[in-house]
């Protein structure tokens, strides 16, 4: 309750933003943050200092609050950006209500491409991922424009715009999926980072259930923060085609998995969109991938194959990292359209299973530059949470 | 209340989970278990296999919704029984005889043009009171013909066209359904379908679809029985599963561990609503799960089935899944995939038990 309390009265104090700002200024102004960036620790940037001049008065709030934080949930959800109008920051709210207006209409197009074709064989892909996007687009604009209205001026954290030489972690994983047995996992991760590369491990094990994953990555940062030997990222958001192979097996039940992937993964930092809004990020991804099923029958074991749409949606926020501490991390609740893994697809008790995938929430926190421990919950077929220790090594 | 760690999760999960739920179908199982079994007016009907739906029972009569090609039902009365009892049985098979045990006289049988049999007998010699309802010579292996039809939904309209083709394919003893049957599984569009079946010289014995599932709780028991189910015909078994939520219950592997056991000597053929794995991936019109996909498939394989058949998506496709053949015939006129030159279009297989030769081929309607 604290909290909210706290998030009610630092919005209620928020500086207004009146003016329309092109999209190139808006990478201008990040820039400039980047500059403030190189002062600072390995990875961390302090806040913005104030401005030197008195930046002029904000408009008074066409309501007061918490009618704008109410109104950012209903009519919020109907009309994104309700809440920041109240406020009278009339830019966030446009291009939240254009965000939406975005969303809609590629849900719709692509709703009615998939109704039109009976979501024919040729075209259901670009299809499905549009009807994702789109969906996927109006739950973080919804987010976004809840976000907004509540934060704080500098919302929670900052990004880390460098990454670390290495990020080790080991943890324990639940799983309850009434079709499997196995529950507890050991898991363990690897990511590696030098330069734009990024090199990945993760394994699960259940000791004794069965049942093991295994997963290979590598991407490539053609943009955003990077590894140790590159030059600090202006923020938080940056773009990553990646590809990666997974095998998982299933002893007790007798069959395995893998999967070969290949995807473009993405992130914006909230600002760059919707100035005012700081410390927050939309996360995206989109691709494809080939998935092998091998069965433990007696004779021919054929290989069968078959195919995922990759596509996952995100809005997230950036906890700490100011200042000279080095400590934060992330928090980001995302729709993820894979229907393998442990969390698999939602099952809908009505007209619509089958076709969706799963949401998760996954949180990082870095107690020191070093240590730290990252949760992370899913829930499609299965409930999933994990918690793991990591380590960082700059 | 202790918190165990399923229920920690849970509660972490929940504003995630509130949109789905882990076992969609448990209701629906639960209900199968109570399908074939009534009890009113000091008697009790039950069965064998939920393999009827009990639609209405009085003292001295009862009316049946037949999901499979032979019944066997058994009447208990709290004494004295009736001196008569009256059998009405829908979707019943052609040439379907009535078999008492004990012996009883017939005293009427017959089934009309609608699919309706009716059977009368008495007097009752006793309190209990066996029958099997099926036509003559189908307890023992044979060859024989049947045809597959799913997903009519709103082209209910227009179903009489399919029904007219299917009449007047030779030698088909029954229809098997893969879900489907209406937009939104009300009251009304389960009638008439119901109505626009009385045209189909043959019984159609089906499980349900995703779009049975547009009331809550499904009406398709009510109507036409267990979503899930076995019987055999004719040497041949035949096992119908539930997937129209994407999922098959667990309670609905407990069963279909009996009845792989009891096809392990036969031909099987296995039809559910939503297939486990869809031919095209990136669609995913399938189980929700993969995993679980993979499992399911893989015990169907090792139990020897023979035949998997599967509706949901509004086209054809012949495939494989872990080895065993797969069709999946959504032909009945639902809204159609688009540039697959299909259109409306049932299937037909040929069924051999003693080769156990299960050829398919499609018939179609446009």
């Amino acid at each position: 309750m604290c909290g909210v309390v706290s998030v009610l009265s630092s919005a209620s104090v928020r500086a207004q933003s009146t003016s329309l700002v092109p999209p190139a200024m808006l990478l201008g102004a990040a820039s400039a943050r980047a500059v403030d960036a190189a002062a600072s620790s390995p990875g961390v940037v302090p806040s913005p200092p104030a401005a030197a001049a008195s930046p002029p008065p904000p408009p008074e709030p066409r309501a007061p609050s918490p009618l704008p934080e109410i109104a950012a949930v209903f009519p919020g959800f109907i009309v994104h950006g309700s809440g920041v109008w109240l406020q009278h920051r009339n830019q966030t709210a446009q291009r939240l209500l254009l965000l939406e207006g975005a969303a809609l209409l590629t849900t719709f197009a692509s709703g009615f491409m998939l109704f039109r074709t009976g979501a024919a064989r040729d075209v259901v892909g670009p299809s499905a991922l549009g009807a994702v996007a789109g969906v996927g687009t109006f739950g973080v604009s919804f987010l976004a424009n809840v976000y907004a209205a509540w934060a704080p001026r500098d919302g929670f954290g900052d990004p880390l715009r460098t990454l670390p030489l290495l990020e080790s972690s080991a943890g324990y994983l639940y799983v309850y999926d009434p079709q499997f047995e196995h529950r507890h996992f050991a898991t363990a991760q690897v990511v590696g980072r030098l330069l734009a590369w990024r090199l990945a491990a993760n394994v699960a094990v259940a000791p004794g259930q069965g049942n093991e994953r295994v997963e290979l990555g590598a991407g490539y940062r053609v943009l955003g923060p990077r590894g140790p030997g590159d030059a600090a990222g202006s923020d938080g958001s940056y773009l990553e085609p990646r590809v990666a192979f997974s095998d998982h097996r299933f002893e007790r039940d007798g069959f395995s998995n893998s999967v070969i992937e290949l995807a473009l993964e993405g992130r914006l930092d909230v600002d760059r969109y919707l100035p005012d809004v700081r410390g927050a990020f939309f996360q995206g991804e989109a691709g494809y991938a080939r998935q092998a099923f091998r069965y433990d029958l007696p004779g021919p074991n054929p290989t069968e194959w078959t195919s995922l749409l990759l596509a996952h949606v995100g809005f997230g926020l950036y906890l700490g990292n100011r200042g000279d501490r080095q400590t934060g991390g992330e928090v980001q609740l995302y729709y993820d359209h894979r229907h393998d893994g442990f969390a698999g697809g939602l099952k809908v008790n009505g007209l619509g299973s089958g076709p969706a995938g799963h949401f998760g929430i996954l949180g990082s926190y870095q107690l020191t530059p070093e240590w730290g421990v990252r949760l992370r919950t899913e829930a499609g077929s299965a409930y999933s949470l994990g918690l793991d220790a990591v380590l960082r090594t700059w | 209340m202790r918190c165990s760690l399923p229920r920690f999760v849970l509660g972490i999960a929940v504003g995630l989970g509130a949109l789905g739920c882990l076992r969609p179908s448990e209701e629906r199982a639960r209900r199968d278990e109570q399908v074939g079994s009534a009890e009113a007016d000091g008697v009790r009907v039950e069965v064998a296999g939920g393999h009827a739906a009990v639609r209405e029972l009085e003292r001295d009569r009862v009316l049946l919704w037949a999901g499979a090609p032979r019944l066997s039902l058994t009447f208990a009365w709290d004494a004295p029984p009736p001196g008569e009892v009256s059998v009405e049985v829908l979707n019943c098979m052609p040439r379907a005889e009535v078999v008492p045990t004990p012996s009883v006289p017939v005293l009427e049988s017959g089934r009309d043009a609608s699919g309706r049999c009716s059977f009368r007998l008495g007097p009752l010699a006793g309190t209990a009171l066996e029958l099997g309802i099926a036509p003559p010579d189908t307890a023992a292996p044979s060859p024989f013909r049947f045809a597959v039809m799913s997903d009519v939904q709103e082209a209910i309209v227009d179903v009489q066209d399919i029904y007219s083709v299917m009449n007047r394919e030779p030698d088909i003893d029954f229809l098997l359904g893969a879900g489907d049957l209406t937009e939104q599984g009300t009251h009304e569009q389960l009638q008439r379908f119901e109505r626009e079946l009385r045209s189909l010289s043959i019984p159609y014995y089906t499980t349900l679809g995703n779009h049975e599932l547009g009331q809550s709780p499904s009406l398709f028991q009510d109507y036409f029985g267990r979503g899930s189910e076995s019987f055999e015909y004719r040497g041949v078994r035949f096992t119908l599963l539930d997937s129209a939520s994407a999922t098959l219950d667990p309670i609905v592997l407990d069963w279909l561990d009996e009845w792989l056991a009891a096809g392990a000597d036969q031909a099987h053929v296995v039809a559910m609503h939503i297939p486990p794995l869809d031919p095209i991936g990136v669609r995913n019109g399938a189980f929700a799960n993969r995993n679980e996909a993979a499992k399911l498939l893989r015990r169907l394989a090792a139990a020897g089935v023979d035949l998997t058949l599967y509706g949901h998506i509004h086209s054809y496709y012949h495939f494989e899944n872990a080895g065993m053949p797969a069709h999946v015939s959504g032909g009945g006129g639902a809204i159609p995939e688009k540039f697959d030159d299909i259109g409306r279009h049932f299937l037909v297989v040929d069924a051999d038990p003693a080769t156990q030769r299960l050829d398919v081929s499609v018939v179609r309607v446009d």
